[in-house]
C-alpha cells in the first residue's frame, strides 16, 4: 500500500481537510492563551498559524491538478468542482490573511521585545472567518466524489441512511488531524515545559479520541449503506472495506489507550499539582504509534471510494470473508458470547451513572457538604465506566450492526449523545474554577448547565439504548 | 447451553469488574501520592 501521495488527486485529498481542522484546534489554543495570559502559548499558535498558512500553495497547486486530472471524466461534475473551487479560494484567501496577520504580531512582538497582543482580535476574527469557509470547502470538496451522499432511493427496512457515511466522512478526520496538531502542541510543550499546552493538548487527544467511537461506529453503518444494496455506477467492494475495518479496530484500540493514559493524567494531576513526565512520556508513545495505524487506517478508507488514488501496483483485497472484524462478527452472533458482554455493558452504566449523578448533585447544589475535589475523585469510576462500554459496545455492534442502524430508530441518538455526555465528564475532569469549589460554596453557573447536559446526555444514551430493540 | 451462558456472564463479568475495582483502587493510590 501506498501511503506517500502519488498523484495530485490523492495529496488534495490527504492535506485538504488540515485548514479547518489545524484551525479550529489552533484557535482554541490561541483563545486559551489570550484568557490565561500565557504569551508563549500565544506565540506558538502564531505560529503554527503562519505555517499552516503556507498549506494554501500545495492545496491550490494540487486542486489545480486534480481538476485538470479528472477533467472530461463524466464520473465528475463540473459544476461541484467549480463550486468547490470557488468556495475553496475565498477559503485559502482567508487563510493566508490570518497567517500573515499573525506573522506580522509575531513579527512586531519580537522586534518591541515586548508579549504578543491582539488588541483588535485581528488574528482571531480573520481566523474564524477561515475557519468557516475551509468548512463549506471542505464540504463541497466531499461532493465533489462522493456522489453516493445525495442518494434519495431508499428501501424501507432495507437502506440505511446514507447519513451515516457522510457523519463517517466529516468525523474519521478529526482524530486523524486532530492527532497530527496534538502531537506537535504535546511536543512543544513538553520541551518548553508549559503547563497550559501540556493540559491543552492532553484535553484534545481526550477529545480526538472521544470522537473516535461515533466515527467507528458511523463507519460500520456507513458499510451498511455503501453495500446493501449496492450502489449503482460505484465500484466498491467489502473486502476492500473490510480490510479498512480490520485497520480501525486498531485504532478504535490505540485511541483507546492514548484516550485513557492522557485523561488519567489529567485526573490524577489535578490531586496531585503536578504531571507525572513518565505518563506524559507514555501519552506520546501511544498517541504516535495510534497516529501510525491512523494513516493506514485513513489510506485502506480512501481506497474504498476513490479509484482515482489507486496505482496499477496496488493489490487490493478481493475476499470479503475474511479478516479481524468478520472473525469477530461471527463469534458476537452466539449467545454465549453476546450475553456476557451485553452484562458487562449495564454493569458499566451503572458506574458511568453513579459517578455522573453524584458529580451532577454536588456541582447543581444538593450535596454542598463536600468540596467538588471530593466527588472528583469518583470520576475515575465513570472513565472506567466508559472505557468498559467503549469495548464492550462495540463488541455487541458487531453482533447486530445491520439492524442497529436500519430498524432500530434510537441507535442514532444514542450515538450522537455519547460523545456530549464524555465531553461534559472531560469539562468536570479538567476545569480549574470547578476543581476550586470548596465545600459550602456554589458552583459556577457554566458547570451547572454543563451538569444538567451531562445528566441528560447519560439518561438520554441509557434510554435510547434500552429502547433499541423496541422502536 | 444455559449453564454455560451463566457461567461465562459470571466469570467475564467477575474479571471486569474485579480489574476495574483494582485500577480504580490504583489510580485512587497514585493520585493521594502515595505509591507505597
Amino acid at each position: 500500500m501506498h501511503v506517500i501521495p502519488q498523484s495530485w488527486s490523492h495529496l488534495h485529498i490527504l492535506i485538504g481537510v488540515f485548514p479547518s481542522i489545524g484551525l479550529a484546534i489552533l484557535l482554541g489554543f490561541y483563545i486559551a492563551g489570550l484568557r490565561t495570559n500565557n504569551d508563549f502559548t500565544r506565540r506558538i499558535c502564531l505560529a503554527l498559524i503562519a505555517l499552516l498558512a503556507l498549506l494554501a500553495i500545495p492545496i491550490l497547486v494540487s486542486g489545480f491538478g486534480s481538476r485538470a486530472a479528472l477533467a472530461g471524466n463524466a464520473k465528475y461534475s463540473a459544476d461541484a468542482i467549480a463550486t468547490h473551487y470557488m468556495w475553496s479560494i475565498a477559503a485559502l484567501v482567508a487563510l493566508v490573511l490570518s497567517g500573515a496577520a499573525a506573522a506580522f504580531q509575531l513579527w512586531q512582538a519580537w522586534q518591541a521585545k515586548r508579549p504578543t497582543k491582539d488588541p483588535f482580535y485581528l488574528v482571531l476574527g480573520l481566523g474564524v472567518v477561515a475557519f468557516v469557509l475551509a468548512v463549506v470547502a471542505d464540504e463541497l470538496g466531499l461532493k465533489v466524489d462522493h456522489t453516493e451522499l445525495q442518494l434519495a432511493v431508499t428501501i424501507p427496512d432495507i437502506s440505511t441512511p446514507q447519513a451515516w457515511s457522510h457523519a463517517h466522512l466529516i468525523l474519521n478526520h478529526i482524530p486523524t488531524a486532530g492527532f497530527v496538531f496534538a502531537i506537535a502542541l504535546f511536543i512543544t510543550a513538553l520541551v518548553a515545559d508549559n503547563d497550559l499546552m501540556k493540559r491543552g493538548s492532553l484535553v484534545l487527544f481526550v477529545i480526538c479520541c472521544i470522537i473516535g467511537v461515533p466515527t467507528y461506529v458511523a463507519g460500520t453503518a456507513a458499510m451498511w449503506a455503501l453495500t446493501q444494496p449496492p450502489i449503482v455506477d460505484k465500484e466498491i467492494s467489502l473486502a476492500v472495506i473490510n480490510s479498512h475495518r480490520d485497520m480501525a479496530l486498531w485504532t478504535l484500540f490505540g485511541l483507546a489507550f492514548t484516550g485513557a493514559v492522557a485523561w488519567i493524567e489529567l485526573w490524577r494531576s489535578r490531586s496531585l499539582g503536578r504531571f507525572s513526565k513518565l505518563s506524559l512520556n507514555l501519552v506520546l508513545l501511544f498517541a504516535v504509534i495510534t497516529l501510525g495505524i491512523m494513516t493506514e487506517t485513513g489510506h485502506r478508507g480512501g481506497l474504498i471510494n476513490h479509484p482515482e488514488i489507486r496505482l496499477a501496483s496496488d493489490v487490493l483485497p478481493t475476499d470479503a470473508n475474511v479478516g479481524t472484524s468478520v472473525g469477530i462478527e461471527e463469534m458476537m452472533k452466539q449467545m454465549i458470547w453476546f450475553v456476557p458482554w451485553q452484562t458487562v455493558h449495564f454493569f458499566g452504566y451503572c458506574l458511568i451513572f453513579g459517578a455522573v449523578f453524584a458529580v451532577v448533585l454536588r456541582v447543581l447544589g444538593f450535596w454542598k457538604s463536600v468540596s467538588f475535589a471530593a466527588t472528583h475523585r469518583l470520576l475515575v469510576l465513570g472513565f472506567l465506566g466508559v472505557l468498559m462500554n467503549v469495548v464492550s459496545g462495540m463488541l455487541m455492534m458487531f453482533g447486530d450492526s445491520y439492524r442497529y442502524v436500519v430498524s432500530d430508530t434510537t441507535f442514532a441518538p444514542k450515538v450522537a449523545l455519547i460523545p456530549i455526555g464524555a465531553m461534559a465528564v472531560l469539562y468536570f475532569s479538567a476545569s480549574d474554577r470547578v476543581w476550586n469549589v470548596k465545600a459550602g460554596e456554589s458552583a459556577p453557573t457554566t458547570a451547572k448547565w454543563v451538569a444538567a447536559v451531562m445528566l441528560l446526555a447519560w439518561a438520554g444514551v441509557i434510554i435510547c439504548g434500552r429502547m433499541l430493540p423496541y422502536l | 447451553m444455559e449453564f454455560q451462558i451463566i457461567l461465562m456472564v459470571i466469570v467475564l463479568n467477575a474479571v471486569v469488574l474485579g480489574g476495574v475495582f483494582l485500577a480504580a483502587y490504583c489510580l485512587n493510590k497514585t493520585a493521594s501520592g502515595s505509591r507505597k
